[in-house]
């Protein structure tokens, strides 16, 4: 399939620091495409770079062919984005908010700005000033206006930052519509992993501005070992025993008991053991494989 | 696309209550005009005479003052705000923006310049008449530095003409002083800190004006003097050109180097 966007090599110093360090990423056609990393791993600097906003210290961007230093205009045109926070003008409605920005976006239908107020739901509200509007609706209203250009690709950072339980589905439910509906191509960058899991068909990783790991998240999480929770009235029998299993290839003491990673179709090896060993197993707990384990283990611990 | 963003600049500033708030003040500054020179001097100008003086006193002394406020909004707050990125992440260069941006300042100045003078000339019919001729007082000349003269008349087309060329050549010398503090409001990403230190420098070309030479052609503010007094045939031309040339030169070195500085920026607000 087609790649949207290119990015070779992308390279960003900051006192001699290199906080994006020769990230290479492809985005294919109606990918939705998860950017991680912990805090500070160089998420946004590479957002900001993809957008033009700071200079390439090295390296290329590319969007539908359209190279980033040489055919800038025709660049950005393919792009829509929110970077952090949506900001507007506060003292203008998101009708007039979104009229300056089809003011500088040229070949726009006429009527684009209502239809793309219609797509996020913020019809009967457009007329209001955007200084009387929830982080959710600002959110909304960010999407819409990325969304006005009819681009290729949406680049949205941290779309769900700040929102209530609610707020986050609405967003998210959003996102799958546009993606399935409307076959938006999108990057998104998040610290909520498990809306990541729920939205994003690939992923990358990155931890101090380098490329950890490049997948799609239906063979990350398919690839992983079992979880199992173990509760035991015989909790330090139960981890002696388990360290020395072959099986087990890692081992977690948790409140309740125990949390073991252990090779699949291995359980049944496990809970013998234990039953032959005389410990007194209450509860066995299949846990579900998730992008957030996979996440920590990557990266090397809990988020900051 | 430039016209486009001049457009967009000049709806966001119309949309805010300082556009009002300034015009307001300048009103003002004309209604006081008129009430000192009637209380302190004993003069009551006609509608014709009226305008010349806010000009030469009024829209010289003060509209700096405003530029240092409105580049501050249109550029510092529009930055540090995050506002900017809406427009930068458009198909829209980097130079455009900013000469956009800079070009709707210039409206905008000219905009409330032509306000004040046809204020002035309202205000000025209403308490003096609008009288048979420009009469240019000699407290006027004076304070321009051509003493002895007494007042001057001039007839009304030519006056009004005079007038309103001195309004459009003011114009021009106060985008050389905004072109000075557009360059600071690109390095200095705080709205206090733009509107302190430009103020400052309009202090510092006002103080130097006083104290060194108040006709050097290096000290753009109070230029107008020399402008109105032209048709006057008590000014040289060269004095005026070069005046000129000086305001050309501020604009066309200050919005270069504005533009390198804009096109590197690293936004990250």
């Amino acid at each position: 399939m087609e790649s949207v966007i290119e990015v070779n090599g992308l390279t960003k110093l900051y006192n001699r620091v290199k906080v994006v360090d020769n990230l290479s990423i492809s985005i294919k056609k109606g990918d939705v495409y998860g950017f991680l990393g912990p805090n500070g791993a160089g998420k946004t600097t590479t957002i900001r770079m993809m957008l033009g906003l700071i200079a390439l210290d090295s390296g290329s961007v590319y969007i539908n062919g359209k190279n980033i230093k040489n055919d800038y205009k025709d660049f950005i045109s393919n792009i829509g984005a929110i970077v952090e926070t949506p900001t507007f003008y506060g003292y203008l409605s998101a009708y007039d908010n979104l009229q300056l920005i089809a003011n500088l976006t040229p070949g726009i239908k006429k009527n684009r700005v209502e239809e793309v107020i219609e797509i996020v739901g913020l019809e009967g509200r457009e007329r209001d000033k955007v200084k009387t509007y929830s982080l959710g609706m600002k959110q909304r209203l960010g999407i819409a206006q990325a969304l006005l250009p009819n681009p290729s690709l949406l680049i949205l950072d941290e779309p769900t930052n700040g929102l209530d339980p609610h707020g986050m589905k609405e967003i998210r439910d959003m996102i799958k519509r546009l993606a399935e509906d409307h076959g938006y191509t999108f990057i998104i960058s998040s610290h909520i992993l498990h809306d990541i899991q729920q939205i994003c068909n690939r992923v990358c990783i990155i931890k101090k501005g380098k490329l950890v790991k490049e997948e799609y998240v239906e063979n990350l999480l398919a690839q992983k070992a079992e979880i199992v929770e173990i509760q035991t009235l015989d909790k330090k029998l139960a981890i002696d025993l388990l360290m020395n299993s072959a099986s087990v290839s890692k081992l977690k003491e948790i409140e309740k008991g125990i949390l073991i990673t252990i090779e699949s179709g291995m359980l049944e090896v496990i809970i013998e053991d234990l039953i032959l060993n005389h410990i007194r197993v209450k509860y066995v707990l299949p846990k579900e494989n998730s992008l957030e384990e996979l996440f920590f283990e990557l990266t090397g611990g809990k988020e900051e | 696309m430039m016209w486009n963003i001049m457009q967009n600049e000049l709806f966001k500033i119309r949309k805010q209550k300082t556009l009002y708030v300034v015009a307001f003040i300048m009103l003002a500054l004309v209604v006081v005009r008129v009430l000192s020179l009637s209380a302190e001097e004993g003069i009551s100008l006609n509608g014709q005479s009226l305008p010349m003086v806010v000009v030469c006193m009024d829209i010289t002394q003060y509209m700096p003052l405003f530029i240092v406020i409105f580049i501050a909004n249109v550029f510092t707050e529009d930055y540090s705000a995050g506002t900017l990125k809406l427009s930068i992440i458009r198909p829209v260069t980097r130079l455009e923006l900013l000469l956009g941006k800079f070009f709707a300042i210039a409206v905008l100045t000219l905009s409330i310049n032509m306000f004040i003078l046809i204020s002035a000339y309202v205000i000025g019919t209403i308490t003096g008449g609008w009288g048979s001729c420009i009469v240019i007082p000699s407290f006027l000349l004076e304070s321009a530095g051509y003493s002895s003269q007494g007042e001057i008349t001039v007839a009304t087309i030519t006056g009004i003409l005079m007038t309103i060329s001195s309004v459009i050549l003011e114009t021009f010398v106060q985008l050389g002083f905004a072109a000075v503090i557009l360059l600071l409001a690109l390095c200095i990403n705080s709205i206090v800190g733009v509107i302190g230190i430009g103020l400052f420098i309009y202090a510092i070309f006002l103080v130097a004006m006083q104290i060194l030479a108040k006709h050097n052609p290096i000290y753009l503010i109070s230029s107008t003097y020399d402008i109105c007094l032209l048709p006057l045939g008590i000014l040289e031309i060269n004095s005026v050109i070069i005046k000129l040339i000086t305001a050309v030169a501020y604009l066309a070195v200050f919005l270069l180097a504005s533009c390198t500085l804009f096109k590197k920026k690293e936004l990250v607000a």
